[in-house]
């Protein structure tokens, strides 16, 4: 049975030249679990909001909509908020009430049902969500991933037929994103919901799509199997390949036969078939990095909040080389974005010292610290945007610190945002505003970089361009210290990688050799290749040592 | 131990914190006053543990202050003790000062008690039996109010590290106010997403219920009997003159004899009555771990 | 609570500073150096009080003396410079009677607000205090009639806005 039907459907926002979304045709069948992709402003966000009127864009509209073959905004709207659920990108941002028992109740609620209606639904989902533990819980004191499992339980709340989701990984940790994914997945399986969602992260949600449509500047480039998708941006040579699967890559690395895996499982079938006579253990050869002075120097630092709260950092010993790029891994709440509190200087150490650029950080006055050593990139950018267009933040900012114009036209270059300057700082994308506010900072001409999970939902596309403009600071000296959840970035761009558990480091090293020597926590390529490679850690890594074993 | 109390409905831990302010506000009976105030803090004491000693040991600066300022103003009492500024300072008017500090103190450690027991849940609830859209707005002020401290928070360390923060405080005037500035469009930008949220789930939709996360069982209804029979002879009491005593000009010790004993003891029992469930639930269960 | 102690030192303290004049009860009231001028007699009473008991706040029955006399006619030394208020504050200061009044700042005239715990109104609407000078109501505040030697005056209570005790105030119209 067909749920939705679109047909030729066009967009544009109010007074923009470009259209959003350009004769978009589309079938969703009952049951279906579809994974929408494409780079950033391609239209995802737009196709699916405009499935749900009530979150649908204000702008002109073409073609036409048809639910359960009933024009979409013909549909009352009882109906719509019964059937029809809809999961947002910012797990935060969703939740209405205080409590989580209300959130979950707030569909219902709506919807009019009694009180014991209500409860038996509530414990139900409650259950099926494993949410019964956090049940009286503030929802101020949950965590990211435990919001949007919430958020996704109070949509499915109404029992719909169809759920629709924006991205909602996108602000969530690994281990989070999982969880999230496999309480999805259960809902499509188990009551057989309909799913439409878009998504960054195709590693783990592509194996399990039964359909995956690829959209670019408002069009459907390509709509079909994951395999058949794949196959088609291969051949396309289209930017959006590199956001496919680890295993899709590898098999379209080498010249492969047979199926095209997609999952990791599937992909190390494909690498035992594909290395049958394999004898030993070939591993890459990477070149020593020299090791330069530390800009970064920790030694038994720890910290806790409160004086009865537990130590978060205990005797934490870190070593930072200058002009490297530094990645520190660690699980959520582990203390990661503390560590970078303290080494900004925003909060003071409760024992132990730190030494930025060889002298502690005490002994910086306030406004030496910041105008030249330290730099700390939020998480949310927005917190450092006042005016109203990036062309008067920016003037702004380098008034105050008297840089000069030309240095500032530098480093727009270098940040590569020179065609936003007209725009709001809240109207840009997530990677364009945290570029964006990276020119800000560069003001300052920090020595130490340190960046607060810089790649939470940024698509491939800004990724690299990230690791570009960092790579390009490292090689004028600065060092950059980044804090993140994306192994795959860690992995292909860092130079040093260290893992924060328990309060202390537990483990640093080159970024490769710290990834190869994981079992768990490590890309999707190694976890591929671990049987037959000792320490590929990339897909590039893994298609070289093939191709070499097939010259041998 | 204070689940026992923590666990009734509502609209009894309303009506009893009701009567035991109200009480306490109205009679100026020094025995009624010492009684609210030793019953509040054993319950507060039940309730929080040591940190009730806190305002244990505040009472006595606070009854002082209050005395000393009632002295101030007012000058009527027959005994005269020493003259300030040519007017006199009577002794009824420092007890009569001490014994409104007491009150207050009463009042502020029974509001203490109050926070401890309505919970954000219960107030809802009872908001919700009045108005549903109400209840919603409180728990949406809920949320969005530590919502914004923390983000404030991090705004301001945010505009710190940036190198934003200036000397002179002229500048800092204006940063301050520029993340005031932050603040608000941020969180106009969230609201719009939490509009949408509200709108996706139904919000609007007419005829929507409530839920009623609370049910009046027996024993609810019992402690509120209770509660209304020992509120009705503490009125009767009262109302009657039996426990009436005036502090000018002369403190007359009027307060004694057979009602005004039966008035006591009644109002005692009524505030008490948390504290009685309380300890009633812990001795059960060291009665029933014994028997194990 | 180191911080609240702290505080309340700092009241006393500021209140100790600021000036009050604190006097213990025995004190004539006499004014330093000084030598008297004379005497005059005064008396106090509420006897008004008595023919209207209905009318007497029920908290106010047991201060009030049974003859309604709460000062005897009694001689009070009179210095110079001195008031019918100087005079009343030595007569009522030396015999440990209470009494309550306000200053006006500005003027530094002084309003007797009650005597022996008596208060206006608390013997009906038309009650309080007036006081005669040699049998002449001065319809003035009492702070600004000065006293000279063998002068009489009267602190009298009325129920009845002065007419009961002579100063026919109604009479005048």
């Amino acid at each position: 049975m067909v749920l939705f039907e679109i047909k030729n459907l066009s967009f544009s926002y109010p007074e923009a030249e470009k259209k959003a979304l350009d004769c978009i045709s589309l079938t969703v069948k009952e049951g279906e679990l579809i994974v929408l992709c494409g780079p950033s402003g391609c239209g995802k966000t737009t196709l699916l909001r405009s499935l749900k009127p009530p979150a649908a864009p204000h702008g002109s509209r073409d073609g036409e909509i048809l639910y359960r073959g009933i024009p979409l905004n013909e549909v009352p709207d009882r109906r719509l908020a019964e059937e029809i659920g809809f999961v947002f990108q910012n797990p935060d941002n969703q939740i209405v009430t205080d409590k989580v028992w209300h959130e979950l109740s707030f569909t219902l609620e709506s919807l009019g049902l009694d009180s014991a209606a209500i409860r038996r639904r509530t414990a139900e989902m409650s259950g099926f969500f494993g949410i019964s533990g956090w049940f009286e819980h503030d929802t101020a004191d949950l965590s990211g991933g435990q919001k949007q499992l919430l958020n996704l339980a109070a949509a499915a709340a109404a029992s719909p037929k169809v759920l629709l989701l924006d991205e909602p990984t996108a602000q969530l940790d690994p281990v989070a994103a999982a969880d999230f994914f496999s309480a999805l997945l259960r809902i499509s399986r188990e009551l057989g919901t309909t799913v439409i969602l878009s998504e960054q992260r195709l590693e783990e949600i592509l194996p399990y799509a039964d359909r995956a449509a690829v959209m670019e500047n408002g069009r459907i480039i390509a709509d079909g199997t994951p395999q058949a998708v794949g196959k088609h941006l291969k051949e396309s040579a289209n930017g959006m390949y590199g956001a496919m699967p680890s295993a899709m890559k590898i098999y379209y690395g080498l010249d492969s036969v047979g199926e095209c895996p997609v999952s990791v499982r599937d992909g190390r079938r494909f690498l035992g078939e594909y290395l049958k006579d394999l004898s030993n253990r070939p591993s890459v050869e990477r070149k020593k990095t020299e090791e330069k002075a530390p800009a970064i120097e920790t030694r038994d630092l720890w910290f806790r909040y409160e004086k009865d709260s537990p130590d978060i950092l205990k005797s934490l010993n870190l070593t930072v080389p200058s002009g490297s790029f530094f990645a520190v891994t660690g699980a959520n709440g582990s203390g990661k974005s503390t560590l970078l509190s303290l080494l900004s200087g925003l909060l003071k150490p409760c024992r132990g010292n730190i030494r930025l650029e060889g002298k502690k950080i005490s002994k910086y006055s306030q406004s030496e610290l910041y105008s030249g050593i330290v730099s700390l990139l939020p998480q949310s950018p927005q917190a450092l945007f006042t005016k109203s267009t990036l062309k008067e933040e920016l003037e702004e900012a380098a008034k105050a610190r008297g840089v000069s114009e030309a240095r500032l036209d530098e480093i727009r270059r270098l940040t590569d945002i020179k065609e936003l300057s007209d725009r709001h700082p809240y109207d840009l994308s997530g990677g364009e505003q945290q570029r964006a506010a990276l020119a800000e900072l560069l003001l300052s001409e920090p020595r130490i970089l340190l960046l607060d999970e810089p790649t939470k939902g940024i698509d491939a596309v800004y990724k690299s361009k990230l690791a570009g403009i960092i790579k390009r600071l490292c090689r004028n000296g600065t060092t950059v210290l980044t804090v993140s959840h994306d192994i795959e970035f860690c992995a292909e761009y860092a130079d040093f990688c260290a893992m924060l558990f328990d309060g202390k480091i537990i483990a640093s090293a080159p970024a490769r050799d710290f990834f190869a020597g994981n079992t768990f926590y490590t890309t999707a390529a190694n976890r591929i290749s671990r049987d037959y490679f000792s320490n590929a850690v990339t897909n590039d890594e893994v298609v070289e040592l093939c191709r070499k074993q097939k010259e041998n | 131990m204070s689940r026992a109390f923590d666990s009734l409905h509502p609209a009894v831990s309303f009506v009893f914190f009701l009567c035991a302010v109200g009480f306490s506000m109205c009679c100026m009976n020094p025995v009624m006053l010492l009684i609210s105030f030793i019953s509040s803090l054993l319950f507060l004491f039940v309730l929080t543990g040591e940190k009730s000693l806190k305002y244990l040991l505040f009472s006595f600066p606070a009854a002082a202050a209050v005395a000393a300022v009632n002295t101030a103003f007012n000058h009527r009492g027959a005994t005269i003790l020493l003259y300030v500024n040519g007017n006199p300072i009577t002794l009824e008017s420092i007890v009569y000062g001490t014994a409104s500090g007491i009150m207050l103190m009463s009042v502020i450690i029974w509001f203490a008690c109050l926070n401890r027991v309505m919970t954000s849940d219960k107030l809802i609830y009872l908001f919700a039996r009045v108005s549903p859209s109400l209840s919603l707005l409180f728990s949406m002020i809920l949320r969005f109010v530590p919502k914004m401290k923390r983000r404030a928070k991090h705004i301001a360390s945010a505009q710190k590290c940036s190198g934003a923060a200036a000397a002179k405080t002229a500048d800092r005037i204006k940063n301050s106010l520029s993340a005031v500035v932050i603040l608000i469009s941020w969180s106009f930008e969230d609201a719009a997403d939490t509009a949408d949220s509200m709108k996706c789930r139904g919000y609007g939709l007419p005829g929507r219920s409530v839920f009623y996360k609370y049910s009046l069982t027996l024993k609810d209804v019992s402690v509120l009997a209770a509660i209304i029979l020992f509120a009705a002879f503490s009125a009767a009491g009262g109302i009657s003159g039996a426990v009436y005593v005036s502090y000018f000009p002369a403190y007359s010790a009027a307060a004694c004899g057979g009602p005004a004993f039966f008035t006591y003891a009644a109002y005692a029992v009524l505030l008490n009555i948390p504290l009685g469930l309380c300890l009633t639930e812990e001795l059960k269960w060291c009665f029933l771990k014994s028997k194990i | 609570m180191k911080r609240l102690l702290t505080l309340f030192t700092a009241i006393c303290v500021i209140f100790s500073l600021s000036g009050c004049k604190i006097e213990l009860p025995s004190s004539e009231g006499a004014p330093a150096g000084e030598s008297s001028v004379g005497s005059c007699t005064v008396s106090i009473d509420c006897k008004t009080v008595l023919s209207n008991t209905e009318l007497l706040d029920g908290s106010k029955k047991e201060i009030i003396p049974p003859d309604g006399i709460i000062l005897a006619p009694a001689d009070i030394s009179v210095y110079e410079g001195d008031t019918v208020f100087d005079v009343l504050n030595r007569a009522v200061r030396s015999r440990g009677i209470h009494m309550e009044f306000s200053t006006t700042p500005g003027y530094n005239s002084r309003y007797i607000e009650g005597i022996a715990n008596l208060y206006a109104f608390d013997c009906g609407e038309l009650s309080g205090w007036v006081y005669s000078v040699n049998g002449e109501f001065p319809n003035t505040g009492i702070s600004s009639v000065k006293v000279s030697d063998g002068d009489v005056i009267c602190i009298l209570y009325t129920c009845d806005l002065g007419q009961d005790v002579g100063n026919g105030y109604g009479e005048r119209q």
